[in-house]
């Protein structure tokens, strides 16, 4: 037996040169019976089979209710199917399969296991009747004189010690065949994993957290590009990262999903597929900046209410969403701006903003469509670019005005020029 | 009325039961005094199983919590039928 980490292993039994002291090893070899009982495998792997039985009947039974739709109807059963997920997708179905493969690796080794200890028993007893032999053999010879009797005593101790050889060889074939039934079954035990119920580890590990941090860096430098319009070089900084983190949110949610087989689902997917878009996702987590200040009052104390938002949604994403209009709007003071912000001014953003809330992010390509529609006499390219800056401020119109058209034209102006080509006829 | 309403509450109730018993089972399939690995007396056998269970901590928790839920749901549901049935039943008693 071996010793790793505390834990100990059996190991191929390895015999010295000398007869008498493999014989003598294959004795002293640990363990001396072998661990464990057939009766006591086939017990584990019977309730391994009646649990795995179970989950599938509790499962089967769960899924038979989620198809009642149309037959079961009402708030309770809409409430109740909400409760309910999808066994397959969320691979819950692979936990019967994964108990029903730890009970066959143990009923195979349960089945193989007497053979074993049979064999085992019957070798260690030759090797114990072969030493013992070889012992007698060797008194005998410490006893003898006469040359005559010395040479058939010395020719006895060579077969006894030929026969110990023999034993100890047949010991070792039979107690290594058991090593290796176990090792099997370990195997068979460890192969259960390759299903997609295992934690992440190694590589997998390195994508969800890239896919986190990403996750995070795209929504913060989503907010930082909204708050900073009045900045636009700063604020165009902040969407070509957002927009980059969120590409790279993308590729590690796709590799979660299709590679490990984590539940990544397509909403989530598509999310980040849109905050890929230039402006997507700033407007997204705009509109959910403005609601959460609105949560906090930061329009109508411009920060006072940013403790209590802060508990909410966590220091960084508070400080971008609740510090950072702030900021903007005191800049905007700053700048010559008092007349735009004022109190009045914000019990119709707010009434717009309830509206963004509605329309949220899907609607959002449809409104910016329209309104370069609407704008098609100034050339396709100038329509859907400053289009997307007049429904990206929409919501925030009535609190800031001059500024955000200030803003966003001047960073219009350099993304136009990244996104499309300049017209037949000259214009940018 | 096409439609026939049917049901069957100690259905209900034991289904309720028998994700909650499912849940606690699993749970206790990984602890340290009840794991499946102690169901074994083969050391080697039994790290093997201890490990494997430990290498779907994640999944489980969420299972365990999920039949959890769906359990409570259940005996909720198979409470508050119980109740509007009795009540039904009172009533048109008079």
């Amino acid at each position: 037996m071996g010793h790793g980490n505390g834990i100990k292993w059996y190991a191929h039994l390895e015999l010295p040169g000398d007869g008498p002291a493999a014989a003598q090893a294959c004795l002293a070899v640990e363990p001396p019976c072998l661990p464990g009982s057939s009766a006591e495998f086939y017990d584990a792997a019977a309730q391994l089979g009646r649990r795995a039985q179970a989950l599938r009947d509790a499962l089967g039974q769960l899924a038979s209710i989620a198809a009642t739709e149309g037959v079961w109807t009402g708030a309770a059963a809409e409430g109740f199917r909400d409760v309910l997920r999808d066994a397959h997708r969320s691979h819950y179905d692979q936990v019967p399969q994964r108990y029903d493969g730890y009970a066959a690796a143990l009923r195979a080794y349960a089945g193989a296991l007497p053979t074993h200890q049979a064999r085992i028993d019957s070798a260690r007893a030759d090797v114990q009747a072969v030493l013992s032999a070889y012992c007698r053999v060797q008194v005998a010879a410490d006893h003898t004189y006469a040359p005559v009797e010395a040479l058939a005593v010395a020719s006895g101790r060579d077969r006894a010690v030929q026969d110990c050889q023999a034993a100890a060889l047949r010991f070792r074939a039979v107690y290594n065949d058991w090593v290796d039934a176990v090792a099997q079954c370990e195997r068979a035990i460890e192969k259960v994993d390759d299903d997609r119920l295992h934690n992440a580890h190694g590589a997998q590990v390195a994508v969800d957290d890239i896919a986190a941090v990403a996750g995070e860096i795209s929504g913060l430098t989503a907010v930082l590009a909204i708050a900073a319009l009045p900045l636009p070089l700063l604020s165009e900084v902040f969407l070509v990262l957002s927009t980059a983190s969120s590409l790279v949110e993308l590729a590690a949610d796709s590799t979660r999903r299709f590679q490990y087989g984590e539940h990544v689902d397509w909403r989530q997917l598509s999310l980040d597929a849109l905050g890929s878009v230039p402006m997507i996702k700033p407007v997204e987590m705009g509109a959910r900046a403005a609601r959460g200040a609105k949560e906090a009052r930061v329009f109508g104390r411009l920060g006072a209410g940013a403790k209590s938002f802060g508990r909410t949604f966590g220091h960084e994403l508070a400080d971008a969403y609740a510090h950072g209009p702030a900021r903007a709007l005191s800049n905007l003071k700053k700048a010559g701006f008092r007349g735009v912000v004022h109190p009045s001014s914000a019990s119709r953003a707010w009434k717009s903003l309830r509206a963004w809330e509605k329309q949220d992010l899907l609607q959002y390509p449809a409104a910016w469509g329209d309104d370069a529609w609407d704008h098609r006499n100034e050339g396709v390219a100038t329509a859907v670019r400053s289009s997307a800056f007049r429904v990206t401020w929409q919501p925030f119109e009535p609190v800031v005005p001059a500024a955000v058209q200030h803003g966003a034209e001047r960073v219009a102006r350099p993304l136009g020029r990244l996104g499309t080509a300049p017209l037949p006829d000259g214009r940018p | 009325m096409a439609a026939t309403i049917t049901v069957d509450i100690p259905t209900l109730r034991a289904l309720a039961a028998q994700l909650a018993d499912l849940a606690q089972l699993l749970d206790a399939d990984n602890d340290d005094a009840t794991c499946i690995g102690m169901w074994v007396s083969d050391p080697k056998i039994r790290t093997a199983l201890k490990n494997i269970q430990h290498d779907w901590s994640h999944k489980r928790r969420e299972i365990v919590g999920y039949l959890s839920a769906v359990g409570r749901a259940a005996g909720a549901a198979a409470d508050a039928y119980g109740q509007t049935e009795q009540r039904i039943a009172k009533a048109a008693g008079g």
